[in-house]
């Protein structure tokens, strides 16, 4: 499919007249200078995270000894019982996922109908709707902090797991509202007509016609927008103060103190937390490759 | 009957969305234009109206020009990097190898993603510290041989940013370009092999077409969250060496918490708005006339 | 039915009677279990439950960089603690935004279970009259030695005034590459606060000030005199290499590691030095003297929020951690001193030659503390921080430094 159409391309795609053997010399040449180029830059992008790994598995002493060693002098797992044993780290692991997936949910379903209006429907006042779905993304969080912090301790969400779902959802939504716009905007009206010809609601195209076709696009945004809320720490460290409600990010950066931090301690912490996100991530791919190239409605 | 229930129907779709961020961020959004207009709120229980006081005062300052041109360097230096190297990996990733490797280098790819900044900012610093490994590997390839204040030098801190906030952000076009192309028609691509088009001439004439929806999306959004983008910059070098690397966004932190001067950090926010609201009418301009052809 | 009835009515006339011996409930903003033990302080907050049934405390523990804008914006709010962890150089501002509540009345009162008298004075001054914050441990900015790597470079002791200190530090700075005399961080990463923190220091030890009065004072010979010995040290090498991205973490950092011959910081670290590694020959001393025998005093106060409703309460456990007990416990947790100075420990001196160092310095030199005072503090640190850089970049003299902070600064003020 897709392989087909990008190898033969490499390969330049004179016609068939040529010998066999040349253009599977040619393929495998592709192919071999393919895999060098994602090793080396596949290599490059993850030594910042080996760094970090590296990190995580010495004593910090080691960290800031000479030379640079990325293979642990001394290999510890000090760091990682720590947190292990720190019921409140514990917490904020869960609170995140808990957070991360309700967030990542209610945005996939509220943007995807918002999206599907967008992309589907000219309608009076479409243009301005879009203009305060985007506008809201265009304010600099930090000066949106305290007035935001006001309507959550009105809403008496302050303190609690809710008020930083609805908080991320704010984040969360805008984005997820353009982007599942964009990907529908891709698939061709004709399905939509084919539908509707067949008797299908709005509703019916949309979740049994359209959604199917984009769910790379759905999963990606589901991605990003997890990882929005995963990662997100200025308003969760203004907005909670108990522990029990409180998520990754906050933890580490309680591991910054007044006159140093627990170097070994935080990076354990990060690839701890960010484990189950990577499997996740891992899991979920082989959805982002089905869709539209099956094939669509074709009549 | 049926054609105004028809007619309803995107008003219909499109409320809980509205609903949500309408009744969340109304308010907010409008207290931040609000309190430009002001003197010293949120300190003072009564604050003084001003009018555009704020605005003069605040476009006749030389920090808030700097501040913007570099993050006019930032901005556009991190949206280029992220697109380059973001729809590249993708292309790689997508072609033809075997689906074991894809689904491995697609997981490791995406890992910069995956951590907050300041894990991010603080690891940077130990690989860019003048005697971390950065430096030491240059060193040893013959590259340098003193340590390069990588965060310290007011004239390497900006590039050293970049070079972060592209590590950072390309796994989000990246994994979005991805998922473009899977519902490109293979029939597309077919037809052009059969004209004899080579892999370029496939990407400008097929994917790129097919994908504009998505492209133009990722670059609206990524522009916009790097225009206004916080931790990552301030949390690495404070603005600094020397405000070297203050962009507006760590200005409004400055202003804002290190000053308590409210009423200034939310004029600059207003000015961020305003300069987004450009781009996204432009994005806006484009789109109709798009999905109208 | 009627007995069911009944029984309904009393447990809800129960209930309510219940509700009105509920305990007061007050809030704790502080960074300290954040730094060590949390389970310390919670089990402190448990021990004072105990002996107050009727006052609940919540503990709220943010990490310390976010603490101040914490407090003003949380106030703002109207969700703000009772109880506040402070520091002294935020207590200007704090007062110009009518956080604190004075102290005095409180600290009168006859049933506080230690002597005013007796506390580390530092916090303590009056201010316009009133007594802010309290002390809760102290800690005095000290020169930590790693003899070993002085050793190595021919020297047998740690250095007494700024000359030995120089010499020492360029010798050791030649031993070996990644090894320096001293490093100074003055990154401009947050809190920015190199200056305060190694700058200070020595400007005090050579009898110096930033502050005159309520006003910045930073354009006066004693300040360039120090701004020009750090320029010297640069010029001689004695630096570590990075001083504009160098970090107050990273620097204890590498002296634990044993890359530097000394570290400029409190005394608190001590114990994570000793306690990370072992093996390094350490002392602590004073900092090297230029005609004064004075240190930088610093530490973790209290104060109680001026909108708090439950101000009495607040101060019953102010008390609770000021008594000598808790208080010595406190201290030791902390790895500090104490706040209430009966707390301190004479046989510990005897069995630990870094905290008899730190009982020297406390009892025989001059505490400074001017920050309090200081207008627009934390922003000033950005301002010397920037200055710093760019004299050490070689693009100003220390004169040009010491004025252009001293004109920032004052713009900064208007």
């Amino acid at each position: 499919m897709n392989a087909q159409a990008s190898s033969a391309a490499l390969g330049s795609g004179r016609p068939a007249r040529r010998p066999r053997l040349s253009d599977a010399l040619r393929r495998r040449l592709t192919r071999w200078s393919l895999y060098g180029a994602l090793i080396l830059i596949t290599a490059a992008v993850t030594f910042p995270v080996l760094w970090m790994l590296s990190v995580s598995f010495k004593p910090t002493t080691d960290t800031f000894s000479l030379p640079p060693r990325l293979i642990p002098e001394h290999f510890r797992i000090d760091g990682y019982l720590k947190v292990l044993q720190n019921a409140s780290f514990r917490a904020f692991i869960v609170n995140s996922y808990l957070i991360g997936i309700a967030v990542t949910l209610l945005s996939l379903v509220i943007g995807t109908l918002a999206a599907f209006a967008f992309s589907r429907y000219r309608f009076f006042g479409d243009r301005l709707a879009k203009l305060f779905v985007i506008s809201t993304q265009m304010v600099p969080t930090i000066t949106l902090l305290i007035p935001f912090f006001g309507v959550i301790v009105w809403l008496r969400l302050y303190d609690t797991r809710i008020g930083l779902v609805i908080t991320y959802l704010t984040f969360g939504l805008p984005y997820a509202i353009i982007m599942m716009n964009a990907y529908l905007d891709t698939i061709p009206r004709d399905f939509d007509e084919a539908a509707i010809i067949d008797g299908c609601s709005p509703l019916r195209v949309l979740f049994s016609v359209l959604l199917p076709m984009a769910t790379p696009g759905l999963i990606s945004t589901a991605v990003y927008t997890f990882l929005l809320s995963w990662n997100e720490f200025l308003f969760a460290l203004a907005l909670t103060r108990s522990t029990e409600v409180r998520t990754v990010p906050v933890g580490i950066s309680m591991l910054v103190g007044e006159f140093g931090l627990k170097w070994d301690e935080m990076m354990a912490f990060s690839v701890i937390g960010s484990v189950p996100v990577l499997i996740l991530f891992m899991f979920v791919q082989r959805y982002v490759v089905s869709g539209l190239s099956a094939g669509g409605v074709k009549g | 009957m049926l054609d105004r229930l028809h007619r309803a129907t995107p008003y219909a779709f499109l409320l809980p969305g509205l609903f949500i961020l309408g009744t969340l961020l109304s308010v907010p959004l409008y207290k931040v234009i609000e309190y430009s207009l002001f003197d010293n709120v949120i300190i003072e229980q009564q604050p003084r109206f001003v009018g555009l006081d704020n605005y003069t005062e605040l476009l006749s300052d030389g920090g808030y020009w700097s501040a913007l041109l570099n993050t006019a360097i930032f901005t556009i230096g991190s949206v280029f990097g992220h697109l380059v190297i973001g729809i590249g990996l993708a292309l790689l990733v997508n072609a033809d190898i075997h689906p074991r490797a894809r689904t491995l280098f697609r997981s490791l790819l995406v890992l910069p993603w995956i951590f907050t900044a300041v894990v991010v900012a603080l690891n940077w610093q130990l690989l860019l510290n003048p005697f971390g490994v950065v430096n030491y590997s240059l060193q040893a390839i013959g590259v340098t041989d003193e340590p390069l204040d990588w965060l310290g030098d007011p004239d390497l801190a900006m590039w050293s940013l970049l070079l972060i906030s592209t590590w950072r952000g390309y796994p989000f076009i990246m994994i979005s370009f991805l998922s473009g192309l899977q519902s490109v028609p293979k029939e597309l691509y077919e037809a052009a092999d059969i004209d004899g088009a080579n892999f370029l001439h496939k990407f400008w004439h097929v994917t790129v077409p097919q994908l504009k929806p998505v492209i133009y999306g990722v670059a609206l959004l990524d522009l916009i969250w790097t225009f206004q983008l916080f931790p990552l910059v301030w949390l690495t070098t404070g603005g600094g060496p020397g405000r070297a690397t203050e962009v507006l966004s760590t200005l409004t932190y400055r202003l804002a918490f290190v000053d308590f001067q409210f009423s200034q950090a939310s004029t600059v926010a207003v000015t961020i708005l305003g300069i987004s609201a450009v781009f996204t009418m432009l994005y806006l301009s484009n789109e109709s006339r798009r999905t109208r052809g | 039915m009627k007995r069911a009835m009944l029984a309904a009515v009393a447990a809800a006339a129960f209930g309510l009677s219940a509700n009105a011996l509920a305990a007061t409930e007050i809030e704790w903003l502080q960074w300290f279990a954040a730094e060590q033990n949390a389970d310390f302080y919670e089990g402190l907050v448990e021990e004072f439950e105990a002996a107050h049934p009727d006052i609940r405390v919540k503990l709220v523990t943010q990490p310390f960089g976010k603490v101040r804008e914490s407090i003003v914006t949380n106030r703002a709010i109207g969700v703000g603690a009772d109880v506040l962890g402070l520091n002294m150089p935020w207590t200007s501002e704090f007062l110009e935004l009518g956080i604190l509540e004075p102290l005095d009345d409180y600290l009168a009162l006859e049933s506080n279970g230690f002597d005013t008298a007796r506390l580390v004075q530092a916090p303590i001054g009056k201010i316009d009259g009133s007594t802010w914050m309290v002390p809760l441990n102290a800690f005095p900015f000290v020169l930590h030695v790693n003899l070993g790597l002085l050793e190595r470079a021919g020297f047998d002791k740690p250095p007494m005034d700024w000359a030995e200190l120089k010499e020492m530090a360029v010798a050791v700075s030649r031993l070996e590459d990644g090894v320096s005399g001293i490093g100074m961080p003055f990154s401009s990463q947050p809190p920015a606060n190199g200056p305060i923190l190694t700058f200070l220091p020595l400007l005090y030890s050579a009898g110096g000030r930033i502050v005159d009065g309520t006003t910045p004072d930073f354009d006066n010979p004693t300040v360039v005199e120090t701004l020009s010995f750090l320029q010297e040290l640069d010029e001689a090498g004695a630096l570590t290499p990075g001083v504009a991205s160098r970090t107050g973490g990273v620097d204890l950092e590498e002296f634990i590691a044993g890359r530097t011959g000394f570290l400029i910081s409190p005394a608190v670290h001590a114990s994570a030095i000793v306690a990370r590694n072992p093996e390094l020959d350490y002392r602590l001393v004073r900092v090297p003297q230029n005609g004064s025998k004075a240190y930088r005093v610093h530490g973790w106060e209290l104060g109680i929020a001026a909108d708090s409703r439950h101000k009495d309460e607040a101060w019953a456990f102010i008390a609770f951690l000021l008594s000598e007990g808790v208080n010595a416990r406190l201290a030791e947790a902390s790895s500090a001193l104490p706040g209430n100075l009966d707390a301190l420990d004479d046989d510990a001196a005897a069995n630990d030659p870094v905290f008899a160092a730190q009982r020297d310095i406390l009892e025989n030199d001059e505490p400074v503390e001017e920050l309090r005072q200081a207008p627009r503090t934390v922003a000033s640190w950005s301002v010397m921080t920037e200055e710093i850089q760019s004299m050490l970049a070689g693009d100003q003299t220390p004169e040009q430094a010491a004025t252009r902070v001293q004109s920032r600064w004052v713009d900064l003020t208007r």
